[in-house]
Parts: C-alpha cells; structure tokens; sequence
C-alpha cells in the first residue's frame, strides 16, 4: 500500500503541467505641469522732478529716507505691481544715462530696486535691479508683490536743461 | 512455460520493488514539456509615460486611454499566461513637496492585441490577467488616469512612477 501512494505521487508529480511563474516590474513616468498665474502692471513712474541745473538727485527705493511715489507731477519712486502665485525671478535692463530727447544730451544714471508686499509699502532691498526675485507667501495662491524703483541722476550742467528719460525694461518669470 | 514464467517474475521484481520510480522515469522521457524545454516568457517595455500637460488650477484633466498622445503606453513581448498589477500613486508630487491628486477607475487601462482585434478594457487598480498566445505578437497596454489640482495649487511641475508588476504563470507543456 505504502509503495503504491509512492507510486501515485510519482506518477501525479510527472503528470501534472510543470508550472513556473516568472515576475518582472516596469516602469512609467506620470507628469502635469500646473501653470503659473503672473502679470505686471506699471502703477508708478519713477521721477526726480525739476532739478537744478548741474544737481545730482537720488531716490531710494529702500529703508528709513524711502521716497514717497510718484504722483502725476510730483517726484517719487516708481513702482510696478506684480500679481502672482508663485515664486518670481526678476532681470532688468537699466540704462546708463538718460537721454534729452531734443539736444541728445545725457545725465548718468543708476537704479535701486526693492520690494514690498503694499503699494508705496517699505521696501526691501534687492541687492540691485539687474537680476533679483521674490517668493510666493503661499505657492498657489494669488498674492501680489511691488517692486520700487529709486536711483541716482548724476547732474551735469553741460547738459543742459530740458526733459531727460530713459525706459527701464523689467522682465518677471514665475519659477517653482 | 514454467521456465516463461520464472523468468517473467524475476523479470518483474525490479520493477515491482520501484515501481514509481519507472513510471517516472518513463513519464519524464514523454513530456512534451521535457521534450521542448520550452519557458514563455514576456517582457514589458515602456513606450511612453502618462501626460497631463498644463493645467489651471481647479480645473481637473481627464486623459482617456485612447488618447494616443498622452497615454501611458507600454509594450508587452512574449508568450504566456499574464497577470499585470499596477501600482498607481495617489498623486504627482512637486519638488517643493506639494501634491496633485490623481485618480484612476474602470476604464482606464485597455489592452490592445497586435494580430488580433481583442482588446480588454480594464480597471488599472485592480489586476487584470490574460493570455497572450505563441506567435500572435505583442500586445500593448494603455492608461488614462485623472489629474484633480485644486484651486489654489502650487503652480510648477509635478511627476509620479507608475510601476507595473507582471506575472507570467508557465504551464510548460
């Protein structure tokens, strides 16, 4: 009897499918990208007023001797809001000089740029206006940040007198 | 005869004391198995990944699996009896650590034959087995999936892996 179940086992042992299993894993990449919600708007120009002909002016966009803005007449920083809901980096292109438009005569110039989270708000310095960012309070959410704009106009009296301007270029990009 | 008959029980004692043993032996010898020495096997090979582009905010995105674009697609090469088990995450993950919910259901996963016109649709949360029979060529599975960012999510990009287990069981016959 003994052998006979050895047998039976032998026999269902061969008989039966020789079943094996062979495992593997795969891998594919999910991906979405959420877009940034950003947009800048001038609210203020940056004006030094009426100076003294050969008079140097400055205005700081930053700390305790801030400037006010400027208004439609007056002197004051300029300022440009910026909504967004991420993180922004920040690149400008200041012009060394601005230009009479009618003699073609220049007086140097020179920007410093800051930040605040209100309009005409105490900024912080940027450590300069060529290349700076800020951050998003809350990632996601839409928040809005000014950027003041100050500087220096160095006066020269062999310039002359007349309206000198010049077109600071900012460029914002929302990074995460 | 009774020398015939002597000589056919000492004949048939060997095999009686190992009688299981030679019947295995014989057995072996007529697998067809044994005889082939065949092994299936399949191999899975990513195509493409799953692509839910931009999105806004509050706006949830549905990729279909017939969406040639955007599925995820991954070729199956082989033979065999195959069960897939995919491992889907909860969500696409940020570098700055947020999370966009991602869902999956009924209708999401869909299999494709290559020589045939069989297709299986599939819940890809749940395991799906077929049989992908000798010399009918590959077979390729897509998956859709849903992208549910809130409203106030973190805008940049997000990634996740899907990983897919497979199992092919061989009957070597």
């Amino acid at each position: 009897m003994k052998k006979l179940a050895l047998s039976l086992a032998a026999l269902s042992l061969v008989a039966a499918p020789a079943l094996s299993a062979q495992t593997s894993t795969a891998t594919v990449n999910a991906s979405a990208t959420v877009e940034a919600s950003l947009t800048a708007a001038t609210t203020h120009q940056l004006k030094f007023g009426t100076l003294a002909m050969g008079a140097s002016s400055t205005l700081a966009s930053s700390g305790g001797s801030q400037a006010a803005l400027s208004g439609l007449a007056s002197a004051g920083l300029g300022q440009i809001q910026v909504s967004h809901n991420s993180n922004v980096s920040v690149t400008a292109v200041i012009p060394a000089a601005l230009t009479n438009s009618v003699t073609g005569t220049t007086l140097g110039f020179s920007a410093t740029c800051a930040t605040a989270s209100s309009s005409g708000g105490s900024g912080t310095d940027t450590g300069g206006c060529a290349s700076f960012s800020f951050n998003a309070g809350t990632p996601g959410t839409a928040q809005s940040t000014f950027v003041l704009i100050g500087g220096t106009v160095t006066g020269n009296a062999a310039a002359g007198v007349g309206t000198f301007t010049g077109d600071l270029e900012f460029t914002f990009t929302a990074v995460n | 005869m009774k020398r015939m008959a002597e000589w056919s029980r000492r004949a048939a004692a060997p095999l009686r004391r190992g009688a299981g043993a030679w019947v295995a032996a014989l057995l072996l010898l007529a697998s067809p198995a044994a005889a082939q020495g065949r092994r299936e096997t399949v191999s899975a090979l990513p195509l493409q990944g799953l692509r839910f582009g931009m999105l806004a905010g509050g706006a949830p995105v549905v990729v279909s699996p017939l969406d040639a674009g955007r599925r995820a697609s991954l070729e199956l090469v082989g033979s065999g009896h195959v069960t897939l088990t995919f491992e889907l995450p909860a969500g696409l993950a940020s570098r700055g650590g947020a999370t966009l919910p991602l869902r999956f259901g009924p209708g999401d996963g869909r299999i494709v034959f290559a020589r045939s016109s069989r297709e299986i649709v599939f819940d890809p949360s749940e395991p799906v087995s077929f049989t992908l029979p000798p010399g009918l060529g590959a077979a390729t599975v897509h998956l859709g999936g849903s992208a549910q960012p809130a409203a106030q999510q973190a805008p940049g990009e997000y990634t996740a892996t899907i990983t897919v287990f497979l199992v092919v069981a061989n009957t070597a016959t």
